[in-house]
Parts: C-alpha cells; sequence; structure tokens
C-alpha cells in the first residue's frame, strides 16, 4: 500500500477515535453532574495520578485526548519507516531527529521545566 | 450561563474555527481564542490550551486529506518541521526570561504588528495564481523539495520547485519559537515561510502547513498537559467541532481560486495581529 495512504488513514481514523472518547467522556460527566452547578475549571490535567481513576467519566476524555496527541508522533514514526523502505538516508536522518525531538518535548521537557 | 448551552455555543464556534483554520493552513486557533476570551468567558491560559489541542485535531483531519489529495507534501513537510520543533522547544525554554522580565506586552505588540505588515506582499501576488517556475538551487535541489498537484479550481496539474530551502529554515525555527514562546499558533509564520521565501503554490503551503501544525502543537502540548491549562469539557466540546468544520474546509480547498484563500489569509492575518496588539495592550485578555 502507498505509505501516504498509511499516514493519512492513521490521521483519519485516530482523529476518529480520539474524538469518540473525549465526546462521550463529557458526554457521560454532563449526565451524572447535570442538575448541580459544575465548575467546568476544577478538573485538570496536572494531577495525574488520577488517570487511572475511572469513577471519573472525564478520564475517558483524557485518554481521547492522549490518543490525539500521540498522532503526530505516530505519523512522524511512519516516516522513519516509510523513508528507510526507500533507502533515502537524508529524510531517514531528519524523519528521526523530528521524532526524537517531539518525544523530548512531550515526555521529558515538562518534568524539566517544573 | 447552563453548562449545556456553554457546550453548544464552544462546538458551533469550533466549526467555523476549523473551516477557517484547515483552509488558511493557521489551524483553529486563530479563531477559537479571541471567541474562547471574548465572548465565552473563558480565561485565557485555558483557551491557548484549548486552541493547542484544536490545532493537533484540525490539522490531523484537514492534514488526512490534504495528504491523500497530494496537496500536502511530506518531504517538505518534515524536512521544515525539524527547525519548527527546535524552535518550539527554545521558546518553551526561553519562556521564564519573558516572564521574568515582563516582555509578553512588547512581544505580542510587536509580533502583530509583523504580521500586520506580512500581509502586504499578499496585495502584490493576489493576481498570480500559481509562482513562476524558479530554478531551485543546489540545496533545494538535494532536499528534493518538489511535485505536483491537480489544481481543479484551474483544471489542471501544477509542478512545483521549492527554493531557498535555508531562509524557510530561519522562518520555521522562528515560527517554532514564537508558538513556543506566546503560546499562538505558528501557521501564520509557516504558510509566509513557504509562500514568499520558498516560492511554493500557495495551495501546497496552506495543506502543507495545515499537515505540519499537528506537530508544532504536539511539541507544546506536554508542557501545557503538566501545567493542567487543558480543560477535558471544553476540550471535548471543541475536538469534534473542529473536526467536522476542518474537514469540511479540506474538502472544498482545491476548488477554491489560489487568490481566494489568499483573501481569506490575509483578512484572518490581519485580524489576528490586532487580536495580538489589543492582548499586549491589555485591552483584552
Amino acid at each position: 500500500m502507498d505509505e501516504r495512504k498509511v499516514i493519512s488513514l492513521t490521521l483519519r481514523y485516530g482523529v476518529i477515535i480520539s474524538s469518540i472518547l473525549i465526546v462521550s467522556g463529557m458526554l457521560i460527566f454532563v449526565v451524572l453532574y447535570s442538575n448541580s452547578s459544575v465548575n467546568i475549571y476544577a478538573y485538570n490535567t496536572s494531577n495525574i495520578n488520577d488517570i487511572f481513576n475511572l469513577n471519573n467519566p472525564l478520564n475517558i476524555s483524557l485518554y481521547g485526548l492522549i490518543v490525539l496527541i500521540s498522532l503526530p508522533v505516530l505519523i512522524v514514526g511512519e516516516q522513519v519507516i516509510t523513508y528507510s523502505m526507500e533507502r533515502d538516508k537524508i529524510y531517514i536522518l531528519i524523519s528521526l531527529v523530528v521524532l526524537l525531538l517531539l518525544i523530548f518535548a512531550i515526555i521529558i521537557m515538562p518534568r524539566l521545566l517544573h | 450561563m447552563l453548562v449545556e448551552l456553554f457546550l453548544v455555543l464552544l462546538f458551533l464556534s469550533a466549526i467555523v474555527a476549523g473551516l477557517l483554520g484547515s483552509l488558511t493552513g493557521l489551524g483553529g486557533g486563530v479563531v477559537l481564542t479571541p471567541i474562547l476570551v471574548l465572548f465565552l468567558g473563558v480565561p485565557v491560559p485555558y483557551a491557548v490550551g484549548t486552541s493547542l489541542i484544536s490545532t493537533i485535531s484540525t490539522s490531523a483531519s484537514s492534514g488526512s486529506r490534504y495528504l491523500n489529495a497530494g496537496i500536502a507534501n511530506m518531504r517538505i513537510a518534515i524536512s521544515l518541521e525539524i527547525a519548527t520543533t527546535t524552535g518550539a522547544i527554545t521558546g518553551s525554554f526561553l519562556e521564564f526570561l519573558v516572564e521574568k522580565y515582563k516582555l509578553f506586552t512588547v512581544l505580542d505588540i510587536i509580533f502583530g504588528i509583523v504580521l500586520i505588515f506580512s500581509t502586504i506582499p499578499n496585495f502584490i501576488r493576489m493576481a498570480s495564481e500559481v509562482p513562476a517556475y524558479v530554478n531551485p538551487d543546489g540545496l533545494s535541489k538535494l532536499m528534493k523539495l518538489h511535485g505536483e498537484y491537480y489544481d481543479e479550481a484551474l483544471k489542471q496539474k501544477i509542478s512545483y520547485h521549492g527554493v531557498r530551502y535555508h531562509v524557510g529554515l530561519a522562518g520555521m525555527y522562528i515560527a517554532g519559537l514564537v508558538s513556543g514562546l506566546l503560546g499562538i499558533g505558528s501557521g501564520a509564520l509557516k504558510v509566509l515561510a513557504m509562500d514568499l521565501a520558498m516560492n511554493l503554490p500557495f495551495k501546497v503551503s496552506t495543506a502543507t502547513s495545515s499537515f505540519m501544525i499537528g506537530v508544532t502543537a504536539a511539541t507544546s502540548a506536554g508542557v501545557y498537559w503538566a501545567l493542567g491549562l487543558i480543560d477535558p469539557i471544553i476540550v471535548a466540546a471543541t475536538v469534534p467541532g473542529v473536526f467536522l468544520g476542518s474537514s469540511l474546509g479540506a474538502r472544498y480547498l482545491n476548488r477554491f481560486l489560489s487568490r481566494r484563500l489568499r483573501q481569506i489569509f490575509t483578512l484572518v492575518l490581519v485580524a489576528l495581529g490586532i487580536q495580538l496588539i489589543l492582548r499586549g495592550l491589555g485591552i483584552f485578555g
């Protein structure tokens, strides 16, 4: 299969899966708490320990967010594979560096800055 | 405001944001941030976090289509992403300096003015549909920055070759830097670098920018996540809206004349410039 197609499909299905997760988490939350006055800023992503607690439906939304944020990483990874198959040395190097920079920025940098 | 009503309004604004974002290559944030802040009363940091996430969503849904249609160029994208990601990381590290010396005001105003002036070349190029072919320099040739696509508005195949890769890289580094520093989408500078410096057809510039902005936004997403500035409820209402809007925009991009897209792009850029100047002056945000 054409590698452009693979990347295009990754993006398409990735964004659909993440939207479904994000929206269902939010809908369950709104249904459960619709009568109480909700402070929508109360829940946030900085308390990472809570993320496995399934009692909070918003965690389902967070899983969707993780899928969404990992999409760019995934497609850069797919490009590394594509250029490896084409044996295009310059582009193997470039896509590898971008992949490493991305992983550094998403996982390591937040720890360095706080 | 009722939570349900608030969510519906968010969803509707996100559709508009996705539509404009995918057509101009600017991402959803440009339109979304002011709507969130001015009309829906969302605090600025959360608005920026939301626009970051919606940029990834715009980029994924429109990038998918542009890639399939052959308008976005994968090699041009990744060869420039090396500069945007480095720029965004530098920006995040420099941010504390900006905060320490309270430079936000100055940077916002300077950048706003730069954006408004950067639309001037657009008026000169407004008449041309496809840039005249320029013989590529050695580096751009080595990087294989060429491609072709079928233009549905002109009903012909357009071949192009990017030039001045090094100038493009410099522009992309600044684009990344600005997005890391000011938390605004870097689509504007990306399109300008590809359009003005690299002499790419306008549709290729906006489509490739759409494809790239997801990567730049993801670079900053980790930091915003750790700061707790990504609100799952607000994001849940905007992500599907942006997805719908940008899928729609991406479907019709190729049918527009480049000149029409350039007009939309110029308008949005001027609005963004004014918005930044106002933010710098403390009038909004």
